[in-house]
């Protein structure tokens, strides 16, 4: 569907509104259902505990790491600790 | 062979904390023992302590994330993919990219995909790109938006000033040198920024084209001085770093040195459309289409204050979003086992 035909079933006349609307639309979609999907891969850098978030992330469906309990090269997905480690980031990166 | 790992991830902020469980360390309490080869439960697991602590080793590609982002866009084709050398900060903070060579069909205000980097997805090009027909500087600026959380730690990860450029000369580095006392000063404060032994820069402004470019450095102990390991090119869209000799030049002003985060992998795709045009298509399944107008229709019952409406249409909106998930499940369900599972 395109814009245009979205703008009259809703009989909006102001295009910049209209599309503002969409993309909240979009995201609220794909917030209460992974309606597109996609991938990212991050190199694990030693020493290094925070890493960025993708930017167009909306929601997170699954993390996976390379070697996670395995010795395959196998992505599996890693479970979320709970609780604070004991070991702190020395650096704090 | 790779060594199995076990790591486990917390959220902070909107970073991403990886943890890894040491089992390299022999000290402390949680000591586990070995596991047996072909037990199938702690196969190949080695003995040591079993605390949680920052990833122990570097892996590439380590982290694979799975996401849904929102489709405010769509890639035409692939002819416009660019690697891109890296990035680093302009002097404003905005995101800079660098490259060997031009960025070819891009425009202020047009927009780009980025992939393969922590800024995935579109950003908009602003202020600058620069394609100098010397090379000045090969790189184009990003809306701060672009910039996520990254902040540069100061302005002296971009510099410009006078330098002079010493060529190699035997078993020495060609380097380059600020002209005066406070352009040394401005490379002093740069190369104090940097913990790095050997990294890599951007040189732009120099008169001659081929002083200009990403280089492979390391800081000289000699006050105001970088010297130059070799330079990069690209070919085939892979980068190769040769010798550099390098042209010698004499107070070259306005010339720009800035950090580069060397990023493989990181390419930008130029051949995007964004929704910003009413001729757009809204890349959606027919169905979802519907749904859409529904979400649009209650937004503008909202701005109306006709609540009752917008609770309506947003009622409409959540249920076909729910049967279009739920008419995808089909057939007899399968439960899948655990690795700790009871056989």
């Amino acid at each position: 569907m395109k814009v245009q035909e979205l703008m009259e079933r809703v009989g909006i006349t102001e295009t910049g509104r209209a599309i503002a609307y969409i993309k909240d639309g979009l995201e609220e979609m794909n917030m209460l259902a992974e309606t597109h999907v996609t991938t990212a891969r991050i190199d694990i850098e030693k020493d290094k505990r925070f890493y960025d978030l993708p930017f167009d992330m909306i929601k997170i469906i699954d993390i996976r790491c390379k070697n996670h309990l395995n010795s395959k090269d196998e992505y599996r997905s890693i479970p979320r600790g709970i609780g604070k480690p004991i070991n702190k980031d020395a650096d704090g990166i | 062979m790779a060594s199995r790992k076990d790591y486990t991830y917390q959220i902070k902020g909107n970073k991403l904390s990886l943890l890894e469980r040491d089992q390299t360390s022999g000290t402390g309490l949680n000591y586990v023992y070995a596991g047996t080869d072909g037990d199938g439960v702690m196969d190949g697991t080695t003995s040591g302590s079993i605390s949680l602590t920052s990833p122990i080793e570097s892996v590439t590609d380590g982290i694979e994330l799975e996401y849904a982002y929102s489709p405010t866009y769509t890639i035409s084709n692939t002819t416009g993919i660019t690697p891109v050398f890296g990035w680093g900060f302009r002097y404003d903070g905005r995101l800079t990219l660098f490259d060997t060579n031009e960025f070819t069909a891009l425009t202020v205000g047009s927009s780009v995909y980025f992939n393969g980097t922590r800024w995935a997805g579109i950003q908009e090009i602003a202020v600058e790109i620069y394609n100098h027909p010397n090379g000045a500087t090969r790189s184009i600026t990003f809306t701060a938006e672009a910039n996520v959380s990254e902040q540069p730690p100061n302005k002296a990860t971009q510099i410009t000033g006078a330098v002079d450029l010493v060529a190699l000369a035997g078993d020495t580095y060609a380097y380059v040198i600020g002209d005066g006392a406070s352009d040394k000063n401005d490379i002093e404060e740069f190369k104090d920024l940097i913990l790095d032994e050997e990294y890599y820069i951007h040189i732009g402004g120099m008169a001659t084209d081929g002083n200009n470019g990403i280089f492979k450095v390391k800081s000289s102990s000699t006050h105001g001085q970088i010297d130059i390991i070799s330079k990069a090119t690209k070919a085939e869209n892979q980068y190769t770093f040769g010798s550099f000799a390098g042209t010698a030049v004499d107070g070259d002003t306005n010339v720009k040195i800035s950090y580069v985060n060397y990023a493989p992998g990181f390419q930008i795709n130029a051949s995007v459309d964004t929704l910003n045009d009413e001729s757009d298509t809204i890349s959606l399944t027919p169905y979802l289409s519907k749904a859409l107008v529904y979400y649009v229709k209650a937004k503008v019952a909202e701005d109306q204050l006709n609540i009752e409406a917008k609770e309506y249409m947003m009622r409409e909106f959540r249920k076909m979003v729910e049967k279009h998930e739920s008419s995808k499940i089909a057939g007899s369900r399968g439960v899948m086992t655990g690795p700790h599972s009871i056989r």
